[in-house]
């Protein structure tokens, strides 16, 4: 057995530590059966291919490209520019040429040397992609929101079981240690029974329109059929491609709810052990300059999601009142609470934004070696997906709607039950 | 673009809050209007865009006489999908027979989607149909009606699957093996031993390995216990993917699983006796620890760490006694002179420590701890002093302190890293002393900040604040820097007051320190020092500082403005200017998009604020149509920059036809035609008709007393909206509402929605209690308005309810209390006497509510 680098360990030994004090860790396994010694065998190295990796998704893979007993080998995208950029990412980690490119991510999907898939396209293809890959036999690691429709959430969970994939949600605040102790406080008690809790939401956007006609670009440039994928047809506009699809219904989710509501939401339920079910009501009110939309637990906890009123700890912001005390964190890494007891319980600052996939990641890769859950499952992704989604409907409805956790209908309300899902443009099956 | 198409995306955007009458699809004798109308759209020549919005607002209300209509886009390439998103969701069986019947009709790619919907409504009378696709020549069609026949899930659909199996493409095999999994899966509850049967079959036909281990798992786990067996073969297999999905059946299996797995671990090889360690503490099962405790302390090195880590894992699931056997043995590694073992094992007392611990847990630790602490052995003695820091152990402080003065220098920053963790309130000068000591030194710095982060919070900023007294420059910057990252009161008031000071140095960091502050009671220091400092480059820092306050904290809407408006009235340089209208842009209240249009009258901001509004416009921001329409119309009428002012009047356009079309879906009606009084009675030497527009008064002339145009219909609760331009140098005008007429007089009784000098939209009670019922404050009430221009006004009367908007900012939200009042009344347009003024107003339209 080959004597773990020290480089490695020491780095891993302070992810394990970091985390530990905090929250349940994603296990550790030891360098040998992890691969963390730099002298990976092929056999225990997992090879990662990416398909549609912009400004996130850049992100996330120069923390996977880190790892040392992960190998970046083949990106897809629908772009020329974005195929050639992460070739050149990944090249230069690796310290070669190989990184295979393509426009369609059929092909790296095809390949049964690649054994995970790092998805981070826009919303409309997350869910579709997660499920081919979950049957092409590759673990998913994909960006939020990961599903378009209460429907493909609860699908792509089925899928994942079904096909016995790890699956991480990129909702990676749930392995960043501030966001986790604020949860710790109201799992363990400290801040009495909880009343309510806030989730932080992006300003809403539901648009139908379309974007003047332009001239579709050639294939290998930018493949505008591939792009669209599963979303309904409609005539091509450079500026979707470059971002601006966000917003728009046919790409967005939930009327871009979920953008940060996939992250708050999902703490929100870490935090009251939720984990298993969802907000049975959800009613959006009249605020100015706002969209506040309060939901109701079964037991009467109240969610409150909203976009003003936090204290500035950063983006993501969330908040948990008890009848003892309440807790605010952000992407800050900062933490307020309401008394000094509860401060004393706080850790030492973290230097780890909310933003940072840097532990996530791990718990992905240590799930794929042992075939556990990590943090952000397919489980746990689809009840927050879920609830995310309802609250975008009562909204969009502009009433008060009733959602029953365990058939995830809406109650005696057609109307919302028929914007549970949209039909997927052929020939797209999942 | 066709008219239709605007009014389509107020369909989504309004119309589904107000328009909630719930359609019962099936059986109801009334098909909504709406969906009628959208029946003959599809049934038109209407443009793409128009057919397929026409079909997304059916998925949500169409109903069995739309499905044929909709039906015949089925093969249409570019709408086949928005046809399918209704006929997915419409609940009646004419939805499902219209799939079925295209079954026959559609070819290629098209067939696939039809499939789709199909399984979308796990429509069982299709399986007859999807069947015989399995075999389709086309592998997308074939591999659809698997996946179809999966979702499906009955009895028949598995039969039909099951002999699927092994026939065809090889991708087509794949999609059938999976699609059986699917069938099982949803047939495990009801009907256990098809589900089994199935499962088994895809697990014994030649299948990737892949779909095999997907299936064995299916098959350990539908059976439960009977599934043991299965386990254990899988868990004795040489592949390690094999191996890997058994660790996977058995977290599906939970507990129970537990013996079947501690018996495979005596045959394993170490590396997979790692992985069945970390398996088996994931499942949170005490009957797991004697082997775990055993792994740790006798496993070779790796193995002995993922042991350690995995005890960590079960430490929720162990009572008082075990976690104290447990830590004892941690403990005993700890002093094994092995730094990775050690590390590992310090990092699960912590974890310990950190969950809540009992008392006995508690004084095991601590006790533990002050041996290795004391102990001489430097390994020991560097992971004592660290878990003193991580469990906090304030009782070992006096030990600590000494060991900062210990002649090994690990020893000595070790020790001074754990004061972080130690320090208690009492203890806090000595750090702050050690830590000026050195003010530069980072390792001091830290524990003091990470002791400050956690201590009483005023308590620990006096006490920093105490220090500043008597102290050195260099140790003032620490002392300050210490305080702003704890923040608080005491800290902001000490933090300013240095900024005030005549030292620059002092100046330098506490501006700099100000400028990141996250609360928002420095924005009035900041605006302070930055109207009142004399050094430059730190009043320009003070203001950068305070407009950052409006960008990232949370501010109530009219505080962030107020930011905005003090920080241009006081930036000297562009770039300070830039920074308020990024402020402005991200906060589209309507208060701002006012200001903003209030900007476009300075030549020099001109340009920045009609950028913001073109691309409010342009990215969809929701604003209320009014106000935007303005703001753009305003756009085009001062900007000299061409490209601002034609993509603004793209927009205007723009949208001008969605208002004008959410108006018509809302039911707005125009009250006025722009050419004849009909509806209206009044005074015609006084209320004439120009250009379209309602005109009454003069510029030159004294009108002699109030006038008013009455509408000859009475309404009760209603919307109303019109236009209004007010010229001459004391206006006023006003709207009457709910009013009532009084006979033979020129005079009318009743509410009005005001307009003039003074008065901007208030509510004010015309010869009836003759005052002022709502409004803004006096000196607010111009604000919203844009003097001698077209401004829109906004009328909504509900039972008692009154709200007033001008330019689509609220000036009203007026509740009658006296219930004597009337509720119902004419409405009638204002030029008041005694002045000379001239009021025009155009555009006006109601809908009842």
């Amino acid at each position: 057995m080959t004597k773990p680098s020290a480089l490695n360990r020491r780095d891993f030994m302070k992810t394990a530590a970091a985390a530990s004090t905090v929250f349940s860790v994603p296990t550790i396994i030891p360098g040998t059966a992890l691969g963390l010694n730099g002298t990976v065998a092929p056999s225990e190295r997992i090879n990662l291919g990416g398909i549609g990796i912009r400004r996130r998704g850049g992100y996330v893979l120069s923390h996977m490209l880190e790892q040392p007993d992960v190998r970046f080998v083949a990106i897809a995208d629908v772009r020329a520019d974005q195929r050639k950029t992460v070739k050149e990412m990944a090249d230069k980690q690796n310290g070669d040429q190989k990184c295979d490119t393509y426009r369609d991510f059929r092909e790296l999907l095809a390949r049964d040397d690649i054994d995970a898939v790092l998805i981070a396209t826009g919303d409309r293809w997350h869910a579709t992609a997660s499920m081919m890959a979950a049957e092409a036999g590759k673990d998913v690691y994909s960006e939020k929101p990961c599903a378009i429709s209460i429907e493909l959430a609860r699908r792509l969970q089925q899928t994942i079981q079904r096909t016995g994939r790890v699956f991480q949600a990129g909702t990676q605040r749930r392995n960043v240690s501030n966001f986790g102790h604020a949860a710790k406080l109201a799992q363990t008690g400290q801040l009495g029974k909880i009343h309510t809790v806030h989730a932080s939401i992006y300003q809403l956007i539901d648009r139908h329109d379309w974007l003047p006609t332009e001239p579709e670009p050639d294939q290998e440039v930018v493949d505008w059929n591939m792009w669209l994928g599963p979303a309904p047809w409609r005539p091509y506009n450079h500026a979707y491609v470059d971002g601006a699809w966000r917003g728009h219904y046919d790409f967005d989710s939930g009327a871009k709810l979920l953008d940060w509501g996939a992250h708050t939401l999902d703490i929100c339920q870490w935090a009251l052990d939720a984990d298993n079910t969802m907000p049975v009501t959800y009613e959006p009110k009249d605020v100015p300059n706002d969209n506040v939309i309060e939901c109701m637990y079964e037991n009467g906890v109240k969610l409150v999601m909203r976009r003003n009123g936090w204290m500035g700890l950063g983006t993501c912001p969330v908040r948990f009142e008890g009848e003892a005390g309440w807790v605010e964190t952000g992407d800050s890494g900062q933490t307020a609470v309401s008394s000094d007891e509860l401060r004393a319980s706080l850790p030492s600052p973290s230097s780890i934004p909310g933003t940072s996939p840097k532990f996530h990641v791990r718990d992905f890769f240590n799930c794929v070696k042992t075939r556990s859950q990590p943090a952000a499952n397919e489980d746990v992704m689809a009840r927050s997906h879920i609830a995310c989604h309802a609250a975008a409907i009562a909204w969009k409805l502009g009433r008060k709607v009733q959602f029953d956790p365990v058939t995830e209908e809406f109650v005696n309300d057609d109307e919302a039950n028929r914007m549970r899902s949209r039909a997927m443009r052929e020939p797209w099956t999942v | 673009m066709s008219a239709l198409k605007t009014f389509i995306v107020l369909l989504f955007t309004v119309c589904l809050l107000v328009n909630t009458a719930s359609v019962q699809a099936d059986d109801q004798p009334n098909t909504a209007p709406e969906a009628v109308r959208l029946v003959k759209v599809l049934n038109s020549d209407a443009d793409t865009y128009d057919k397929a919005m026409a079909c997304r607002r059916l998925a949500a209300i169409g109903d069995a006489k739309s499905v044929p209509v909709i039906a015949k886009y089925l093969g249409d390439e570019k709408l086949a999908t928005y046809a399918r998103s209704a006929l997915e969701n419409i609940p009646s069986p004419a939805a499902d027979k219209a799939l079925r019947d295209a079954l026959k009709t559609v070819k290629g790619n098209l067939l696939v989607g039809v499939i789709n919907s199909i399984a979308k409504r796990k429509d069982k009378q299709a399986v007859g149909d999807l069947t015989p696709l399995l075999a389709d020549q086309n592998t997308k069609v074939a591999i659809a009606a698997a996946h179809a026949l999966g979702a499906i899930g009955t009895k028949s659909a598995a039969t039909a699957l099951q002999a699927a199996i092994g026939k065809g493409d090889a991708k087509v095999q794949n999609e059938v093996g999976f699609a059986c999994l699917m069938c099982a899966r949803s047939l495990a509850e009801k009907d256990k031993k098809t589900a089994i049967a199935l499962a088994e079959a895809v697990r014994k036909a030649d299948l990737p390995e892949n779909i095999n281990l997907a299936a064995t798992q299916l098959t350990i786990v539908v059976q439960g216990k009977a599934g043991l067996d299965l386990l254990a073969e899988e868990l004795k297999s040489e592949d390690l993917p094999r191996f890997r999905f058994g660790l996977q059946a058995a977290r599906d299996l939970g507990k129970q699983a537990t013996p079947t797995l501690v018996n495979a671990y005596k045959s394993l090889s170490d590396e997979r006796k790692a992985l069945l360690i970390a398996a088996l503490s994931l499942a949170h099962d005490p009957a797991a620890l004697p082997l775990i405790r055993e792994a740790a302390s006798k496993g070779s090195e790796p193995l002995k760490l993922q042991a350690i880590y995995s005890l960590g894992e079960l430490d929720s699931a162990l009572d008082e006694s075990a976690q104290l056997q447990v830590l004892n043995d941690l403990f005993g590694l700890v002093k094994q002179n092995n730094s990775e073992i050690g590390a590992a094992a310090e990092a699960v007392i912590a974890t310990f420590n950190s969950s809540q611990p009992s008392a006995k847990v508690k004084s095991l630790i601590e006790a533990n701890t002050r041996k290795l602490v004391e102990n001489e052995a430097l390994q020991q003695q560097l992971v004592g002093l660290q878990l003193a820091g991580q469990c906090r152990i304030s009782s070992l402080t006096p030990t600590v302190l000494q060991l900062v003065n210990h002649a090994n220098p690990e020893v000595k920053q070790t020790a001074i890293a754990a004061l972080g963790g130690t320090t208690s309130s009492a203890d806090l000068p000595q750090l702050i002393a050690l830590a000026l000591k050195n003010p530069s030194d980072a390792t001091t710095g830290n524990a003091l900040k990470a002791a400050c982060s956690r201590l009483p919070l005023e308590a620990a900023a006096n006490t920093l604040a105490a220090a500043m007294e008597g102290a050195s420059i260099a140790q003032q910057q620490e002392l300050l820097k210490q305080l702003a990252a704890i923040g608080g009161e005491t800290a902001l008031k000490t933090v300013v007051k240095a900024a005030h000071s005549n030292e620059d140095a002092l100046q330098n960091t506490a501006t700099d320190l100000l400028g990141k502050w996250v609360t928002i009671d420095v924005a009035p220091p900041l605006l302070d020092l930055a109207k009142n400092l004399e050094n430059r480059k730190y009043k320009i820092r003070a203001l950068r500082g305070y407009i950052r306050v409006a960008r990232q904290l949370n501010m109530t809407p009219a505080e962030r403005l107020e930011v905005c408006r003090n920080t241009l009235a006081n930036a000297e340089r562009n770039d300070e200017k830039k920074l308020v209208f990024e402020v402005l842009r991200r906060n589209p209240t309507p208060q701002v998009v006012s200001y903003t249009i209030e900007l476009l009258g300075d030549k020099q901001l001109n340009v920045s604020a009609a950028a913001i509004i073109v691309s409010w416009a342009e990215r969809g921001t929701p604003i209320e149509d009014d106000l935007l329409l303005n703001a753009l119309q305003q756009v085009v009428a001062t900007t000299a920059n061409a490209n601002l002012k034609q993509r603004a009047a793209q927009q205007r356009d723009r949208v001008k036809a969605q208002a004008k079309q959410n108006e018509q879906g809302l039911g707005f009606e125009s009250l006025f035609d722009g050419k004849s009084f009909a509806g209206w009675h009044g005074n015609e030497k006084i209320f004439r008709i120009e250009n379209g527009e309602i005109v009454a008064g003069s510029l030159t002339e004294n009108v002699e007393r109030n006038e008013f145009l009455r509408s000859n219909k009475e309404y009760d609760d209603f919307e109303l909206k019109l236009e209004f331009k007010l010229l001459g140098d004391k206006t006023n005008a006003g709207v009457q509402i709910r009013t009532a007429e009084i006979p033979d007089h020129h005079e009318v009784s009743g509410y009005q929605a005001d307009l003039g000098t003074g008065y901007w939209g208030c509510l004010y009670d015309e010869s009836r209690r003759k005052k002022i019922l709502a409004g803004p404050p006096a000196k607010q009430r111009d604000f919203p308005v844009r003097m001698d221009d077209w401004n829109t006004y906004r009328i909504r009367c509900e039972g008692p309810r009154i709200q007033l908007w001008i330019n689509g900012v609220q000036t009203v939200d007026f509740t009658e209390e006296d219930s004597t009042i009337p509720l119902k009344g004419i409405i009638a347009l204002q030029i008041h006497g005694n002045l000379v003024n001239q009021v025009q107003y155009r555009n006006v339209r109601l809908r009842e509510l």
